[in-house]
Parts: C-alpha cells; sequence; structure tokens
C-alpha cells in the first residue's frame, strides 16, 4: 500500500536561503512520525509546504496518491489535512464552540444560502460534528466560554479539537508539547496515542525528546534544510549525524 | 427560548416602525420624516459596511461610492427609461453588486491596510467619474425631478410612503444580513477576520468569502442608494463622497462592529443629535465629535459591538507585517 503523504524531493528558497532542499520522505497510514532537528533546520517550513501555505520552489507532495503540490491551503485542509500552529492561533474573540465549528465548516462546506434559508440539516450537521470534536478533546465544559479566556493547555487541545472537526486523515501538530508542563505533556501524549489508535496519521514537530522517543514509531531528522536521518526512536537515538547535527562534530569544538 | 426572544423583539421593533409615522407627524411631520428616511438609509448602509468591516474584518473606506452608484443607477433608469421604483431597486442593488465585485476582484488579495488604501481609491474613482463623466451621469449638476415612490391607481408619492418604503427595506436588510452572520456561515466569516491562514488552512475559502461579503454588502448599498435617489429625488455626487464613507464607518464604530443592532443604533445617534441639538447651533458638531471620541475610549467595542474596534485597527496597522513573517519563517 502506498504511504498517506509522500513528499518527492521538495524544496523551498525564501531569496538566497535554502530553507529545505531536496527532501523526500513519507507518513504511512496511522503511522506516527516525529520531525526534529536545530532551530532553523526547516522544519515548520516543510510543514507549510506540505499544507500548501508555502509554495514549493521544486518537488511534489503527494497525498493519498494525488499530487497536492499545486492546490490551496484550505483544498488540502479538505482532503484531509489538518494542522495545529508553533505560535497557537485561536480565534480569541469567538467561543469555544464558534473556534471548532471552523473546522466543521471547512469540512462540510460553507454556503451563503444555507444560512439565508436556514437549512437545518446542514447546521444540524455542523453542530454535531463540532460537538463531537469538542467531546473528543474533553473540552465539552468549556463550549461556551470565549476562547481569549481558556488556559494555555486548553488552547492546545482546542487547536486540536478544531482540526478534528475537519475529520482529517493526517494530522499535523508544530510543538503541540512547548509550554506545557511534564503531567500536562504526558496527558497530550496519551491523547495523541488515542487519535492516533483510533486510525489518524500524526506528523509532529517537536524539542520534548521524550516526548518524541516514547510517542513517535518513526522520526525523521532534519538539519539545515535536509533530512540526515530516517528511522526508529532507537536508531535516531544512536545516530553518530544526528548527535552531531545537535551537538556539533569534533573537529568543530576543538 | 432564545429564538422566541429574538421574534418578540422582532415583533416589538415592527411594531414601533408602524407607529412612528403618527410621533412624526405630531411634531409637525415635513422635516422629521426627512430625518427619519435618511436615517433608515443609513442604517442599511452601516449595517451593509458591517458585513464587510465588522464581521469579516475588511476594512471598507469606499462605501459611500457604491452608494452613490446604487443611486444613479436607480436615477438613470427611472429618468431616461421611467422604470417603477420596484424595479430600480432591485436593479440598483445588482448593478452595484456586479460592479462592486469587478472593481474589488483585484483587491480582495490584499490584506489589512492594503485593503482599507485600495477601497478608499475606489471609491474616490467612484465619485470623480459621477462629477465627471457629465454625459452620462450630468456631473455637478446631478439628476433632478427623480419620481418619487409611487404606482399609478394604488398610492402617490408622500412623506408616509417614503418612510414606510424605507423601513421595509432596512426591516429586509435586517433579516437577510442577521440570517447570515447569525449562522455558521457568520462564523466562517468571523473566523477570516481573526486569522485568516488559521481559516484557509482549516478548510475556508477565504477569498471567496470575502467576496461573497463584498457583493452582499455592495447589493445594500445599492439598494439604500436606489431608495435616497427616490425619497429626495435630487442626487448629485456630493451625497457620495469620501466623507460619507467616514461617516457610515463612525456609525459602525460608535454602534459596535459586527452588531446589526449597533448599526442601526450608531446611525441613529450620528444623525440624529445633530438635528436634537440645533438649537445650540453649530456648536453641537462638536457635541457629535466628542460623543465618538468618548465613545472609542470608553466603549472600545461600540454599544454593542462583538470585537474591540482596536483588535480590528490593530489588525489593519500593525500585524499585517508581523502575519507575513510567519509564512515559514519561524522555526
Amino acid at each position: 500500500m502506498t504511504p498517506l503523504l509522500e513528499i518527492k524531493d521538495a524544496s523551498r528558497q525564501f531569496g538566497g536561503l535554502h530553507a529545505v532542499e531536496g527532501f523526500s520522505g513519507c507518513v504511512k497510514r496511522g503511522e506516527r512520525v516525529g520531525l526534529i532537528g536545530p532551530n532553523g533546520a526547516g522544519k515548520t517550513t516543510l510543514f507549510n509546504l506540505i499544507t500548501c501555505f508555502t509554495p514549493l520552489s521544486s518537488g511534489a507532495v503527494y497525498f493519498d496518491d494525488a499530487d497536492i503540490s499545486s492546490l490551496k491551503a484550505f483544498q488540502v485542509a479538505r482532503l484531509g489535512v489538518a494542522r495545529t500552529f508553533q505560535n497557537l492561533r485561536v480565534m480569541p474573540n469567538l467561543s469555544v464552540f464558534d473556534n471548532v465549528s471552523i473546522g466543521a465548516l471547512g469540512a462540510l462546506g460553507h454556503s451563503p444560502w444555507a444560512a439565508l434559508f436556514r437549512r437545518h440539516n446542514y447546521a444540524n450537521d455542523i453542530g454535531r460534528r463540532t460537538w463531537e470534536a469538542l467531546e473528543r478533546a474533553g473540552l465539552q465544559d468549556h463550549a461556551s466560554e470565549l476562547a481569549a479566556n481558556l488556559s494555555y493547555g486548553k488552547r492546545k487541545y482546542l487547536e486540536i479539537a478544531r482540526a478534528l472537526a475537519l475529520s482529517p486523515r493526517l494530522l499535523i501538530l508544530d510543538e503541540p508539547a512547548a509550554g506545557l508542563n511534564d503531567t500536562e505533556t504526558a496527558q497530550l501524549g496519551e491523547f495523541v496515542r488515542q487519535l492516533s489508535d483510533e486510525g489518524l496519521s500524526i506528523l509532529l514537530v517537536e524539542h520534548d525528546m521524550n516526548f518524541v522517543m516514547s510517542l513517535c514509531e518513526r522520526i525523521m531528522v532534519m538539519a539545515s534544510g535536509r533530512k540526515i536521518a530516517d528511522g526508529t526512536p532507537l536508531e535516531i537515538s544512536r545516530n553518530p549525524q544526528v548527535l552531531e547535527a545537535y551537538l556539533g562534530s569534533d573537529e568543530e569544538a576543538s | 427560548m432564545i429564538m422566541d426572544r429574538r421574534i418578540s423583539i422582532f415583533i416589538l421593533l415592527v411594531l414601533i416602525l408602524v407607529a412612528l409615522p403618527g410621533g412624526l407627524a405630531l411634531l409637525g411631520g415635513g422635516y422629521w420624516f426627512r430625518v427619519v428616511t435618511t436615517i433608515g438609509v443609513f442604517s442599511v448602509l452601516t449595517m451593509s459596511a458591517n458585513l464587510v468591516t465588522g464581521t469579516t474584518g475588511l476594512m471598507s473606506l469606499g462605501h459611500a461610492g457604491f452608494y452613490g452608484i446604487g443611486a444613479y443607477t436607480a436615477a438613470l433608469l427611472a429618468t431616461q427609461l421611467h422604470w417603477p421604483f420596484f424595479l430600480t431597486l432591485p436593479a440598483a442593488g445588482l448593478v452595484t453588486a456586479a460592479i462592486g465585485i469587478l472593481l474589488a476582484l483585484p483587491t480582495m488579495r490584499l490584506i489589512g491596510i492594503y485593503f482599507a488604501v485600495a477601497t478608499l481609491g475606489l471609491g474616490e474613482i467612484i465619485h470623480v467619474s459621477l462629477l465627471n463623466w457629465v454625459s452620462f451621469t450630468r456631473g455637478p449638476m446631478g439628476i433632478a425631478a427623480i419620481p418619487g415612490i409611487a404606482i399609478e391607481g394604488l398610492f402617490s408619492a408622500s412623506d408616509i410612503v417614503n418612510y414606510y418604503a424605507v423601513a421595509l427595506v432596512a426591516v429586509a436588510a435586517m433579516v437577510v444580513l442577521g440570517r447570515l452572520t447569525h449562522s455558521y456561515y457568520g462564523n466562517a466569516l468571523r473566523a477570516v477576520r481573526e486569522d485568516d491562514q488559521c481559516a484557509s488552512s482549516m478548510g475556508l475559502n477565504v477569498v471567496s468569502l470575502k467576496i461573497q461579503s463584498f457583493a452582499v454588502a455592495c447589493f445594500f448599498a445599492g439598494v439604500a442608494g436606489g431608495l435616497w435617489a427616490h425619497t429626495t429625488g435630487y442626487i448629485s455626487p456630493a451625497d457620495f463622497r469620501f466623507s460619507e464613507s467616514i461617516l457610515i464607518l463612525a456609525m459602525m464604530v460608535v454602534g459596535g462592529l459586527g452588531s446589526l443592532p449597533g448599526a442601526i443604533l450608531g446611525a441613529i445617534i450620528l444623525l440624529g443629535l445633530p438635528e436634537v441639538l440645533r438649537p445650540i447651533g453649530d456648536y453641537r458638531m462638536i457635541v457629535v465629535g466628542a460623543v465618538m471620541f468618548l465613545s472609542i475610549l470608553f466603549l472600545p467595542r461600540g454599544l454593542l459591538g462583538e470585537t474591540s474596534v482596536l483588535t480590528v485597527v490593530r489588525k489593519q496597522f500593525g500585524l499585517a507585517w508581523d502575519k507575513n513573517l510567519n509564512l515559514g519563517w519561524h522555526q
């Protein structure tokens, strides 16, 4: 079976800077994949390329065997690629429920006619989907609160709930554990594992090594825009190139 | 429960609107009818501009231009082709929406202050065209003797007829715009206002949402222009200047961005106050200015707004650049 997400030789330049250079990799169906690398390695740029936030300079991205490289961000989302953001992007003036309904709107479409003629079936579908996503993320008690009033930890769940309302097949998490304490990080890991057990494929960037090592089945390592390693957590932790990328080589140190 | 309350408020509003002419007649008629119909026309303008600026978060500074297109469409159709008002009003709306979409298409990819400046330019282009295209619009002379709102054999043009026509259109605009904003579709528009990039990554077609809200706003601005033309009987480019766009913006801000009752309240305050304060002469404009100033200071959300004016303004003038930087440079 072909992988769910396949990145072939993806490159992106910003002026003279090669943010991502010839990156190839994949996420198989149901897999939990981690993407790690030092600061400035190009991880977030790669996420932006996959979700078509930023256009590719060259290369291609395939999702479920379809070339998505030339699509727009909203089309990729509708195909089933949902993401969260590194710097949380909840909509502070909207309630938690309304925030999550955005994902449901993305999945079911937004037509002014449905609003104008009060199509109850459509509204009920969106409401049901939103509520399911809220319950999955354990936010049902906060549904009517303004997103601005949620704690930092809860906002992380809000972003994930909004992504879940899209009914994605691939969930892309950009530093989900950043800013969380150990207990919260462990809970989040448990939550992500549970989503994965329900059949969702996961790709995540994270700096917390314990989190990545314990959660992910496979890890890709990036440095200076290139992929330098790809393997199980055990292989990665023993890979000399990875150690070099993080700690610097002996020659440089001396 | 909430539904019931909304319906009862609606019925109360309709009763007030039906009964109001009696009160106006007691006050002495003519002049007060004029004030109230102007408030009605500006309520429609402010409610429609609110869809674009308050709900979708695109600061439009050219609304008066589209209002002018509607007014001239209705006036020319009525005087040249002798169309009755019930055809010119929808035509004014449709023509304005079509021109609005054509003019706005290239600006839909602009964000923040760039969009504001582009719409300011559009408003000026429309105003200057109305002023200088003399063979078509009669230029600064304006169009006079526009037939009033009348159907032969049923009713003839009068203050009361004008009043009810404006009230009817205002209620219709409120119902349509209310349904669009108080719905999941409204949530999609608000998502564009709050964070358009995030909205697109959640599967929302941001460009089409922007165009749709702009088209609907232009439609109602056009209908409001048609009402203005038919109720005053005379229009000139001076009615559709930049200052009118700013007046609409001020009404929106005082009433509260994103709120329909707020838009009507803003129109009542900013048009009603100068009339009520007439006894103190030109000082009244100072009072009106002070009301606007104080409302920004002490009620940044306006009287009934759902989002703070400052949030939107900051988005327009501050975050636009930061937001661009978020595109892949942060690690």
